[in-house]
């Protein structure tokens, strides 16, 4: 704050009032360029920051419909009709973005849509306990419309205390958390300053450097005062605030204890009004009685944020405000805000917290200039050719990772400085510590006595009161009783009138003794009272030695928290930039990675068929070379046979010769023999008989020996012809062992070399992978290319139900009620204003019932309630929602001129896709999604009314209609 | 039993799936290939992990079941029995358990230091105190997270008996909040009927085309996740049945019991059966400030049957290998018996038993003294208790989960595994 110009401020704050007496958009953008006078529009030095600190390569600008879509979503919660689509298509004005933008702008959609946004960010769909969604919504709504500066809406948050002068609606926040001062704790450090504080409860945060337990107590300070009160079930409940408690912590790891008054973070502790016991106050509490205190430590917190200008709220609603357009924060999450989590451009996003401070706070102004720059206009496409950036990327490493090695050597010297300057706090809160106890005595002390003052002065009341009453009865009665007297005097017969004077004399006379004895009593309670009221004076005056005493060492502290901040602030500054080149660095690297893995994947995409093809070949010569092997080992399988076989036949035959030969000799020879015998005994028949029959042995051996000695040439031959076929075949055969040898070898090779090639492709690939992964990661967290994020629920919902033609299925039917129950007279049709009052209260109706039609979708595709609303989960509940459930399915049933009757009416494929696609996707179909489309029909052209259905179900269940891109 | 690992298993098509895409499906800008490969190698290293909570709803007396203390002035009537673990006895209401002990384990030294129903079934099913402000995920939505499988369609998280969603998933989302489970199938879970199964296989064609087109634009983990969840519904239409128990023979709803305990066990061993990461049943009600006896001889008698018949079962059917039982109650009972013959509310010394995954079959950890009034060896809390069934179930207790940058752990920091239980 003290760095803040506060009469600067003032004069902004006036100058701002004066504008909006414009009332209209116009005149707020109008102001806005006044402001900046001197310098260029915001968008425009948004650009210029952009274009300097983008590494990396980046997504070209979108096309007018992919702008279209997302500005639509972004700034009234759907996707524009199809008439605004092809108005906007047909629409040749060059600024025609720009005017997009404004209209939206200016449009009760658009106040809708950010009290819808900003109540889920806030409450995280608590709702309904005490206030309704419904009722904060209305708030909300009046803010935006009337657009309010962002702080005075914060403010109204923390200051509500469930009064209706006091903002009833947004006393939701504390009063749908119960407010409950933990949880009050985190929530104000996540919504209102960006940091989630909640490990930091019980000791400085284990993950996050920047989060101290101080910081927590420092905020918890400002609600642990704050309670729920509701003493009657049947009235809302409100706030109360006690005028006592500290915020005392101990570290359960260190043992480090302290204690703190409230403070905001990275502020020092708030001065706070003193009281003397007894008077602080406005409102004492009791059983029944609301408590509110002099000093409001929760308004003091209200006060410091609705004066503006503290660095983490500023930031945290820039960098909000910057999530709700671009899908995701320049600070990822929006809740962790801290130096080893440095903003995606950092100059960038100070550059929106100043700007938006400069500008008051005005949400709508900060929203219009982030949607004309560039960065917002973005494809969410990378571009195909990354070879420029990777050059470039190339170059810079080297610079980048000696930058980050400087920052960690400054990071370093200025943690040493804040750790002794903590010491040195440290020091002072403990020399302040006894005096604290002192003062902490006497305080009790004096509260001890005005708790006596309290009781006795209750207790005179109580005396006098009843004295008072008695002393009215006695004055009462005697006055009858004079009365009555004087009755009798005049009636003197009337003996029951004596009696009854008489009677009244006594009661009269009884009461009397009676309110003397009560005033006596009034007397004697006033002693101790007046004792009392005495002793807190004392009581009181003895606190302020004490006061004064520990008045410099609080000094002490405030400057050394000061000076303890200050340095804080240094270390995470340096360390915010060696995060941040860290990160460029992994992005860059990443980018380098991919680009090697991508040309190695290529390279070897490219080599691999010749080497398939080479595996290929060696594998058919093997397998041919195998197979000649097979044959010439078969061929020499059947020439060994062969050779053996006529080997054998032929030593078979010349051994039968041999034999033969021997016969014959021998046979020849006992013939003669025998011969010459006969001639001896020419007469002996058996002689002759032998002599007869070795004859023709004789002969018959002969013959048998011509016939071997016939056929012994051909077996010669035959065996002779075996050997040399063997001896071919051994040839042969070594020969294709040698080949088959050969090409097994080469075959192996060249399996090895694809295996290893295929594998190193693999590897490659999954590199290119994942290095894909990291860069799309990476330039979608530094805006490079939009974010590809889901649409909430009630973004799908709306948005389901304005493609499809069911919000005009509502129209129609709010219409019907509305005029039904207050027609419009003929005078009042051609009356303009009371038409367009007609038109505005159907347009609300209308879109009241779509949005309540959504809570299906919120239960489905919300978050849990009380917790963050922005993570991403798709569930197969919801897919069967979509594929099965009643919903949907009616939607696309045709009816009137919704989207599925529109399309059934159009003959020609062309005409009946782009009138889908049109309504559906913002864009015009492909060729190829045209053919698609009319290639179904042809296929389903039995049922064409189902097929149209089926087409549209799948568009609307199809990523690019579930996503924001 | 049918091997899960032959070949048409959902999870093999899947991984043939992912590495196919990996190695042969050339490379793409926008790919998810950092995203795919832990989910492959996944795929193909574990079998689906599941937990069964069996929760004695009120606080089961442990006198009465797993550390009884007969004839001591505490212990009460009943005697104990030795079971299939030699040296272990349990109560006698505990018979058909009793043989089934030696699967089981008995951790005997819990002190939560609470006797708050509310309390107690908050440290017990989340494993940390209750603290204002701050909400953490049910054991079931933990379980359901971490043991998540991409080819796996059925809801994570089950609790029976019920009909509605439940909303203890804290920060890890509505995805592994409970779903409440009466015996029928999800709901839009039946084709409409004026749709026949080819049409609707055309549309889902369609679908997928336009969903392949945009993912050459870009591809993202959170469009994979979408495009998928429709993947799962339709193989989740396929298994209705499987939410029926009615499907299950007559002689099986015989052998659990007739009465709601015996069909929600029945119910349990259906679901986990199929691959169910998570389900709690219920057996209501232990809170015996009267008559405690009367009422475990009578309750106990219902659960014995049932939980016997589950656990041999499971057993049987090589499911206990993979899955986590723990009986448990918000807290024990004191052993002190009360003047209307009751126990009262006790987190001082109790026990839980559990078993399946890794636990170690047979184990009996911690101890109390010989009247049960207080621990004197090995104590534990429901921290630890909660970090151990994590373990068991072969996770890191001590890891964290990051939701959407956030990192939450997935336990209490400030506890830890009783190591000696787990194999």
């Amino acid at each position: 704050m003290s760095a803040f110009d506060a009469a600067a401020f003032l004069r902004l704050r006036q100058l701002r009032a004066i504008a909006l007496l414009g009332l209209c958009v116009a005149a707020v953008s109008s102001f806005d360029s006044a402001l900046v006078l001197a310098q260029e529009p915001l968008h425009v030095r948004i650009n210029q920051i952009v274009e300097k600190s983008t590494l990396g390569p980046r997504g070209a600008k979108a096309d007018d419909v992919a702008f279209l879509r997302r500005i639509h979503l972004d700034l009234t919660g759907r996707i524009p009709s199809v008439e605004q689509t092809r108005a906007f298509l047909t629409d040749t004005a060059p600024d025609k973005r720009a005017k997009e933008v404004d209209r939206l702008l200016a449009s009760p959609d658009y106040a809708r849509h950010m009290a819808l946004v900003f109540d889920v960010m806030l409450m995280e769909r608590r709702g309904g306990a005490h206030v309704k969604s419904d009722e904060l919504r209305a708030w909300l709504r009046t803010a935006f419309e009337q657009n309010r500066p962002y702080r005075e809406i914060a403010r109204d948050f923390i200051a509500a205390d469930g009064t209706p002068e006091k903002q009833r609606a947004a006393s939701a926040f504390f009063l749908e958390r119960t407010a409950e001062p933990n949880l009050m704790t985190r929530e104000i450090g996540r919504m209102f300053f960006g940091i989630d504080l909640q490990c930091a409860q019980c000791h400085d945060h284990p993950n996050i450097d920047d989060y101290l337990q101080t910081d927590y107590y420092g905020l918890f300070a400002f609600v642990s005062r704050t309670t729920l009160f509701r003493p009657d079930a049947k009235k809302p409940a409100l706030l109360a605030e006690s005028s006592t408690g500290v915020a005392s912590f101990k570290s359960v790891f260190t043992d480090r204890q302290a204690i703190t008054g409230p403070r905001a973070p990275g502020s020092v502790e708030v001065t706070e009004a003193v009281f003397s016991p007894g008077d602080e106050y406005k409102i004492r509490p009791a059983k029944t009685v609301r408590g509110v205190p002099k000093f409001s430590r929760r308004e003091k917190l209200a006060e410091l944020i609705g004066a503006g200008g503290n660095r983490y709220f500023d930031r945290n609603i820039a960098n909000r405000l910057w999530a709700i357009m671009l899908g995701r924060g320049l600070v990822h999450p929006v809740d962790q805000h801290h130096s080893d989590n440095p903003p995606s451009i950092p100059a960038l996003l100070d550059l929106l917290s100043t700007e938006f401070a400069k500008s008051d706070y005005n949400v709508r102004s900060l929203l219009r200039e982030i949607a004309l720059s560039d960065i917002y206009q973005r494809s969410f496409q990378l571009p195909a050719d990354l070879a420029p950036s990777v050059e470039l990327a190339k170059k810079s490493i080297p610079e980048l990772k000696q930058l980050a090695e400087a920052a960690e050597k400054s990071v370093d010297e200025k943690q040493t400085k804040a750790d002794a300057l903590l010491e040195q706090l440290d020091a002072a809160l403990a020399e302040a510590r006894p005096l604290r106890v002192e003062l902490g005595k006497a305080v009790a002390a004096g509260q001890a006595a005005a708790k006596k003052r309290n009781d006795t002065a209750t207790a005179v009341a109580v005396a006098k009161g009843k004295f008072d009453a008695k002393q009215k009865q006695a004055t009462a009665v005697s006055e009858t009783a004079t009365k009555a007297k004087a009755a009798a005097a005049i009636l003197t017969e009337d003996t029951e009138l004596a009696a009854a004077t008489k009677t009244l004399e006594a009661k009269a006379a009884a009461l009397t003794v009676l309110a003397a004895k009560l005033k006596a009593a009034a007397e004697a309670a006033q002693k101790p009272a007046t004792a009392a009221e005495a002793a807190l004076a004392v009581a009181a005056k003895a606190i302020e030695p004490h006061l004064a005493k520990l008045a410099p060492f609080e000094a002490k502290i405030l400057e050394r928290r000061a000076v303890f901040i200050a340095a804080q602030r240094e270390l995470y500054s340096h360390r915010e930039t060696l995060r941040s080149t860290e990160r460029r660095v992994s992005f860059l690297e990443a980018l380098v990675a991919l680009d090697a893995s991508e040309r190695q994947v290529a390279t070897l995409t490219q080599a691999l068929p010749a080497t398939t093809a080479a595996a290929g070949a060696a594998q058919k010569e093997a397998t041919a070379a195998q197979t000649a092997l097979t044959a010439a080992t078969a061929a020499m399988k059947a020439a060994t046979a062969a050779a053996t076989t006529t080997g054998a036949t032929l030593a078979a035959t010349t051994k039968t010769l041999t034999e033969k030969q021997t016969a014959t000799k021998l046979v020849g020879e006992t013939l003669t023999s025998a011969r010459a015998s006969l001639k001896q005994l020419p007469q002996d028949a058996d002689l002759v008989q032998a002599v007869a029959k070795l004859d023709a042995s004789a002969a018959r051996i002969t013959k048998e020996l011509a016939a071997t000695k016939q056929v012994l040439p051909a077996q010669t031959k035959a065996a002779e012809d075996a050997k040399s076929v063997l001896a071919t075949a051994t040839a042969q055969l070594t020969t294709a062992t040698t080949t088959q040898q050969a090409a097994a070898k080469k075959n192996t090779e060249t399996a090895a070399m694809l295996t290893q090639m295929k594998t190193q492709l693999a590897a490659a690939t999954v590199t290119a992978n994942e290095s894909s992964a990291a860069v799309i990661a990476q330039a979608t967290a530094q805006f490079n290319i939009a974010y590809v994020d889901p649409l909430t629920p009630e973004q799908l919902a709306v948005s389901m139900m304005q493609a499809t033609g069911r919000v005009e299925q509502l129209r129609a039917g709010e219409a019907a009620r509305i005029n039904k129950a207050a027609p419009l007279n003929e005078a009042d049709l051609k009356d303009a204003a009371k038409v367009a009052a007609r038109e505005k209260e159907i347009d609300e109706a209308t879109w009241a019932k779509a949005l309540a039609s959504s809570a299906g979708f919120v239960s489905l595709f919300g978050g849990q309630k009380g917790q963050p609303q922005d993570a991403f989960f798709a569930t197969v509940d919801q897919a069967l929602f979509f594929a099965n459930g009643g919903d949907v399915q009616s939607w696309l049933a045709p009816s009137g001129t919704n989207l599925t009757a529109r399309a059934l009416k159009l003959e020609d494929p062309k005409a009946l896709a782009e009138e889908l696609y049109l309504s559906l996707f913002t864009r015009l179909p492909t060729d190829e999604e045209v053919r698609e489309t009319a290639d179904y029909l042809a296929q389903r052209k039995e049922d064409r009314s189902a097929a149209v259905q089926e087409i549209a179900w799948a568009l609307i269940t199809s990523s690019e209609f579930r996503f924001h891109h | 039993m049918k091997c899960q690992y032959s070949c048409q298993t959902g999870e093999h098509v899947l991984a043939r799936r992912d590495f196919l895409g990996m190695l042969t499906g050339g490379f793409v800008v926008g790919g998810l290939g950092a995203l795919a490969t832990p989910a492959a190698s996944a795929v193909l290293q574990k079998e689906q992990k599941r937990v069964l909570v069996v929760y004695m709803s009120g606080g089961l007396s442990q006198l009465e079941s797993w550390d009884p203390k007969p004839k001591t002035d505490t212990g009460g009537p009943f005697r104990a029995i030795p079971t299939a673990t030699p040296g272990t006895h349990i109560c006698e209401l505990l018979p058909k358990t009793a043989l089934h002990m030696d699967k089981l384990a008995l951790v005997r030294s819990i002190d939560t230091k609470n006797g708050d129903h509310g309390k107690g079934s908050y440290q017990m099913t989340y494993g940390r105190n209750k603290m204002p402000g701050v909400e953490y995920p049910h054991i079931g939505a933990v379980s359901a997270k971490a043991l998540e499988r991409s080819d796996n369609p059925l809801p994570g998280h089950i609790r029976i008996p019920g009909g509605s969603r439940g909303s203890d998933a804290a920060y890890l989302g509505p995805k592994y909040a409970s779903v409440g489970m009466n015996g029928k199938p999800p709901a839009n879970s039946a084709r409409a009927a004026n749709l026949t199964e080819q049409n609707d296989a055309l549309r889902n064609q369609f679908r997928r085309k336009v969903n392949d087109r945009f993912a050459l634009k870009r591809r993202t983990a959170e469009t994979d996740v979408y495009t998928q969840s429709y993947e799962q519904a339709k193989q989740l239409m396929e298994k209705r049945d499987v939410f029926d128990v009615e499907k299950e023979p007559a002689a099986e709803h015989e052998k659990y019991g007739k009465h709601d305990f015996g069909k929600h066990c029945l119910m349990a061993r259906r679901l986990l059966e199929h691959g169910i990461p998570f389900v709690q049943i219920s057996h209501s009600n232990y809170d015996t400030h009267n008559e405690n006896f009367n009422f475990h001889l009578e309750q106990l008698g219902e659960f014995d049957l049932s939980f016997a018949a589950l656990i041999g079962d499971l057993h049987e059917r090589g499911l206990l290998k993979s899955t986590l039982v723990v009986v448990m109650s918000e807290f024990g009972r004191t052993p002190r018996i009360n003047a209307r013959f009751g126990r009262d509310h006790w987190g001082t010394a109790w026990s839980v038993c559990l078993g399946g995954a890794k636990i170690q079959p047979g184990a009996v950890i911690g101890k109390t003294n010989d009247n049960g009034t207080k621990v004197i060896d090995r104590e534990v809390d429901h921290g630890d208790l909660f970090h151990t069934y994590l373990s068991a179930l072969d996770l890191d207790s001590r890891g964290s989960f990051d939701i959407g940058g956030r990192a939450q752990p997935m336990a209490d920091p400030a506890a830890g595994p009783i190591d000696e239980l787990i194999v």
